[in-house]
């Protein structure tokens, strides 16, 4: 018999032989769940130190036991594979990453009769893969490569026959190996970290389409139903946004009544908050499968076309565009296959080489001299600067996204490999010009600040944009920023701090509910305090209060990409209440998981398999970071940006957007003191950061233990 | 070059007035351009989205709908109708970006061949500066924007029941007859006493009510067996709409019943809802084949054909919908009253 929730089967296809072949999903993962846990299970099992370029690499879509029911904000995918986009120089191989989306394709794949996709191997030519109810097959995509990523989408369709078909794709910048290359699924839901895209492409996978007509079975139907009536009773806005917040990602339609689930799809309208110069252009709110909140805008822009956007798809509006060209720019991203996210650090780049002066020379002067750029391309970039030097127009926007995908010319070359790697490739060949002044002043850039305090933009460590500040958030931020291998950003805790429009004092007592007066006291900090103010610390308390946050955060990050559900809406710590003072319920993740699988699992319960997963992450990084030899994880890998420990005075701030200084620097004596009691909560040795046997054991990994003792990895 | 272009304007004029007025400028000797195909239709409330998008794609460069001046009408209302009707064609033809110029609504009476003239000459003039239209659109994308215009229409007859201040009775809004205009009237089925509008502008494509429907009528989740549908994910044209709702109507002519051999699909008492009765159905899909807006699916597990029933009174979809865009409309009218209404 199915089992509620899952589907049971797994597809698996090589695409070097064409051989498809399915496999049950049950026993094998049962412990994992599904999503990112199935996906480290089979990279640690099958290829754990593969080349993300090379056929061995295993790229896994995964869906969990969640999506495709209609439990609110379930229609997420999770694709796990080792990454082309981290950047970890000291890393001896390549590290694992995952990046979900959301839109209608995973709850698709769960009606086409799986659970997961494994994809591996290589195909000669460039294909697609057609899947329908239980039926895959490889076809020709010969005649699509080269095509954009809303072209693709639709030519599929109609080749199929098939207008409901969901497509998960790639543009030209997946096809050309550029490592910031999301997965595209219809207009804005992207897999956009970890460049996965790129992997897609290095296997000449150009889609993944879809289309099912087998129901999800749940174990309870009744009580599924009364739980989500509950949950939509109370749930608040995307991001925890409440009636009360305000500014660019906020419950905007204050008008409607927070009781009334038949309105609540209304409430949040980006294109009001983020770009109201486009308001006239707005058509509708628009979901993902299963999700009430509505978060996408959906805009119709004549020449442009109708596009969803969200969030930091509004890059260019956000960066000061006030035109169209705020739309076209989301566009080209989604159309070209570039992840929308990489361009806050990458146009700050791009200004700071026209800002910057060596000697009475700007660097892109150098730049073009070297034979890097056309004088016709340093034009049209220009059009990118914000005024007077630029227009922040469309033209700019599109010459830059045109450099990356395309890889056109050699500075765009080096965009391509994102902009964490392009700073070092670019000062290596000023070095080998003999210009090492000019490659100090490109790694100047490091320096930079983000924008809007901090919110997104410059470095922040594993090769990707900062993402909220740990200087302005707090220790427990920083560790979370140590030993993930992206962008550790985690809606967990902004959920309740940042968008959500509560006062400091409130934001307190909702955490103190949920962690303990000493945990919430002397972890959290007040994210509108004054620039000056440093985070709150209790040398009696903070290390351990910063532990436990960054520890919640993590094994929650693990429960919403296995269940799989949204994480700008989990673990729900507001309400849009104000009768229950809003404060959440951090109880729901567990609750929906046993009302959907008929499985008896608390939150405790489900903790423990979050920790399992979370292990997984741990082992399978380690074994990346010393190419199976011992390493000391806590000294070399889980360290965050120099950046975050220097001086004020040494910082770029950008000039433009205007933006406040960052908070006090962090002092890397708390830092390693949180970084012990994490370890210590953990079950991983203090010294290297590695989980102990006893951990792994316990979390029913004996397997693991003994392969890592096996293959000389001593654990304590 | 160097050819003037010379536009292909289609005009429906109704059979007593307009079409008259024309007649009437022809036997007068008033020239009017040779562009101007005159089609006669019996009332100029006969013309819906339809008529005027076919004769687009099929290229026309312009649309003249002409009718009885208010008051005059030979049916009445025949001509509020259109008028109405006129609303939801504009919302039509601004979704696909047709320049509003190139329709127009005009009242021409029998004794007006001079106006006639002079309209068809200034149309004329006004679309040959716009030039060719050029409208291209697949059949499916034809079908959705029909389905679409359909949605529209109601959604004006609904508000303009709210504006005569028409308190509706119980949950859901009271809703005029006028919906159904464009259905052909075939069988003497009573008119349902309540069914589900939806507004697809306000649709956000989660799909939640098809997600609620299938677990409530099959158990399972799974949006291939609900009752309503949300489609249309174009690029193309249509992709202002983005997505819309697929609803039973409910209709007042109800083919499917008419249809139905063995009496599996009946009026519910209650709610007027046609429904299936999966015990007596045979899977004949005569039902299927006769709903014009394919809102009647097989299943082929279970050789039955299934619908949507209005889970007898409380829709879970309408419950459920986060937006606000389905609505349930009930009427006062009971099945016998329509019944009697038809037979006079």
């Amino acid at each position: 018999m199915t089992p509620y929730g899952w589907q049971g089967k797994i597809l698996r296809v090589d695409l070097s032989s064409g051989v498809i072949s399915e496999e049950p999903t049950l026993p094998t993962y049962e412990a994992f769940v599904g999503g990112i846990g199935i996906g480290y299970k089979v990279i640690w099992d099958e290829a754990p130190t593969a080349d993300p370029f090379s056929s061995e690499n295993r790229i896994v879509f995964a869906v969990g036991p969640l999506t495709g029911t209609h439990a609110p904000s379930s229609g997420r995918t999770e694709v796990t594979s080792i990454s082309p986009h981290v950047y970890a120089p000291l890393a001896k191989r390549a590290l694992v990453s995952r990046s979900g989306m959301g839109g209608y394709w995973g709850a698709e794949l769960k009606f086409a009769g799986y659970d997961a996709i494994i994809i591996q191997g290589k195909a000669a030519r460039p294909v697609y893969l057609w899947i329908k109810d239980g039926q895959a097959v490889i076809k020709s995509a010969e005649h699509l490569w080269g095509t954009d990523a809303f072209t693709v989408q639709e030519r599929i369709r109609e080749e199929l026959g098939e207008p409901k078909a969901q497509i998960a794709c790639i543009g030209p910048a997946g096809e050309n190996l550029v490592r910031i290359a999301p997965i595209l699924h219809r207009s804005g839901n992207a897999a956009g970290q970890g460049g996965f895209g790129a992997v897609m492409g290095a296997k000449n996978l150009k889609a993944i389409a879809v289309r099912g007509t087998r129901g999800v079975q749940v174990a309870d139907g009744d009580k599924l139903n009364a739980l989500i009536r509950e949950i939509r009773g109370m749930m608040p806005g995307p991001l925890g946004s409440t009636p009360l917040s305000e500014g660019t990602l906020s419950w905007t339609e204050k008008h409607i009544d927070p009781h009334d689930i038949n309105k609540q799809a209304l409430r949040f309208n980006q294109t009001k908050s983020c770009a109201p110069h486009l308001n006239k252009y707005f058509v509708k709110h628009a979901a993902c499968y299963s999700c009430p909140l509505a978060c996408y805008a959906y805009n119709y822009v004549p020449g442009a076309g109708g596009g969803a956007v969200s969030c930091t798809q509004w890059f260019y509006s956000w960066l000061g565009n006030q035109d169209e060209a705020t739309f076209v720019a989301k566009q080209r991203c989604d159309q070209w296959g570039i992840d929308t996210f990489e361009m806050f650090p990458m146009i700050q780049l791009v200004w700071y080489l026209f800002d910057t002066r060596v000697g009475d020379k700007r660097i892109i002067d150098y730049v073009c001299e070297a034979g890097m750029l056309t004088s016709e391309l340093v034009t049209d970039l220009q059009d990118l600067h914000y005024p007077p030097e630029g227009n922040l127009g469309c033209k700019g926007i599109e010459t830059l996204l045109r450099m990356i995908a395309f890889r056109e010319s050699a500075l765009g070359d080096m965009l391509a490999e994102g902009f964490r790697r392009a700073v070092d490739l670019l000062a290596a060949r000023f070095e080998e010009l003999s210009l090492p002044q000019v490659a100090d002043a490109v790694r100047g850039w490091l320096r930079m600040e983000g924008i809007m305090g901090g919110v997104v933009g410059a470095d922040g460590g594993w090769g990707m944009s900062g993402h909220y500040d740990p200087r302005t958030y707090g220790y427990y931020w920083a560790v979370n920023f140590a030993v993930e291998n992206r962008d550790p950003n985690r809606h967990s805790m902004t959920n309740l701090l940042e968008w959500t429009g509560l006062s400091f004092e409130q934001a307190l007592s909702i955490g103190r509910k949920y962690w303990g007066e000493e945990v919430a006291d002397w972890g959290l900090s007040d994210l509108d305090r004054d620039r000056k103010k440093p985070l709150t610390w209790n040398d009696a308390y903070s290390a351990r209060a910063n532990a436990v946050l960054s520890r919640f955060i993590h094994l929650r990050a693990c429960i919403k990409d296995m269940l799989t559900v949204c994480d700008w809406v989990y673990p729900m710590m507001t309400s849009g209440l104000a009768e229950r003072d809003y404060t959440g319920d951090i109880s729901l993740e567990s609750r929906l998981f046993s009302a959907v699988t008929g499985l008896d699992v608390d939150q405790e319960g489900l903790d423990e398999i979050a920790e399992r997963v979370w292990n997984m992450h741990r082992v399978l990084t380690l074994v990346q970071w010393g190419d199976w030899q011992p390493v000391n994880l806590r000294k070399e890998h889980d360290q965050i940006p120099d950046r975050y420990f220097t001086p004020l005075e040494t910082h770029l701030l950008p000039p433009f957007p205007p933006a406040p200084e960052p908070h006090p620097p962090l002092e890397r004596e708390k830092f390693e003191a949180v970084k012990a009691e994490y370890y210590k909560l953990m079950g991983w040795d203090e010294e290297t950061g590695v989980p102990t046997r006893a951990t792994l054991e316990r979390l029913g990994l004996k397997e693991v233990a003994d392969r890592l003792e096996k293959s000389g990895i001593p654990l304590k | 070059m160097g050819t003037v272009f010379e536009p292909k304007i289609v005009a429906f004029l109704c059979n007593w007035c307009s079409y008259a007025g024309a007649d009437l400028a022809g036997s007068t000797r008033r020239e009017y351009p040779p562009n101007v195909f005159v089609i006669r239709v019996p009332c100029s409330g006969r013309v819906g989205p339809e008529q005027v998008l076919r004769a687009f794609l099929r290229g026309a460069d312009g649309v003249l709908v002409a009718g009885c001046h208010p008051g005059d009408c030979h049916y009445l209302k025949g001509n509020l109708a259109a008028e109405r009707r006129v609303k939801s064609l504009y919302w039509l033809i601004d979704l696909l970006n047709i320049d509003r110029r190139r329709f127009r609504l005009e009242w021409i009476s029998a004794s007006e061949g001079a106006k006639f003239a002079s309209v068809a000459r200034e149309f004329t003039k006004d679309v040959r500066g716009l030039g060719p239209s050029n409208i291209r659109l697949s059949e499916a994308d034809y079908q959705t924007a029909l389905r679409m215009a359909s949605w529209m229409e109601a959604l004006d007859a609904v508000s303009e029941s709210v504006e005569r201040g028409e308190e509706p009775p119980c949950k859901g809004v009271v809703f005029s007859q006028a919906f159904r205009l464009s259905v052909p009237y075939r069988s003497q089925v009573p008119a349902a006493q309540s069914w589900i509008v939806a507004d697809p502008s306000l649709c956000v494509g989660c799909r939640i009510c098809e997600a609620v429907c299938s677990l409530k009528h099959e158990g399972e989740v799974n949006p291939a067996l609900a009752r309503l549908r949300i489609v249309n994910e174009s690029t193309g044209p249509l992709a202002r709409i983005k997505c819309l709702q697929d609803v039973c109507r409910q209709c007042k002519g109800a083919d499917c019943v008419a249809a139905c051999p063995t009496g599996a699909l009946h009026v519910d008492p209650v709610t007027g809802a046609r429904v299936i009765d999966g015990n007596l159905c045979i899977g004949c899909r005569n039902c299927e084949e006769a709903c014009q807006w394919k809102m009647i699916s097989y299943a082929p597990a279970k050789n039955v054909c299934f619908k949507c029933d209005l889970c007898g009174g409380d829709p879970a979809c309408v419950d459920a919908c986060p937006a606000g865009a389905l609505k349930l409309v009930v009427t006062e009218r009971s099945a016998t009253d329509d019944a009697v209404r038809m037979a006079g």
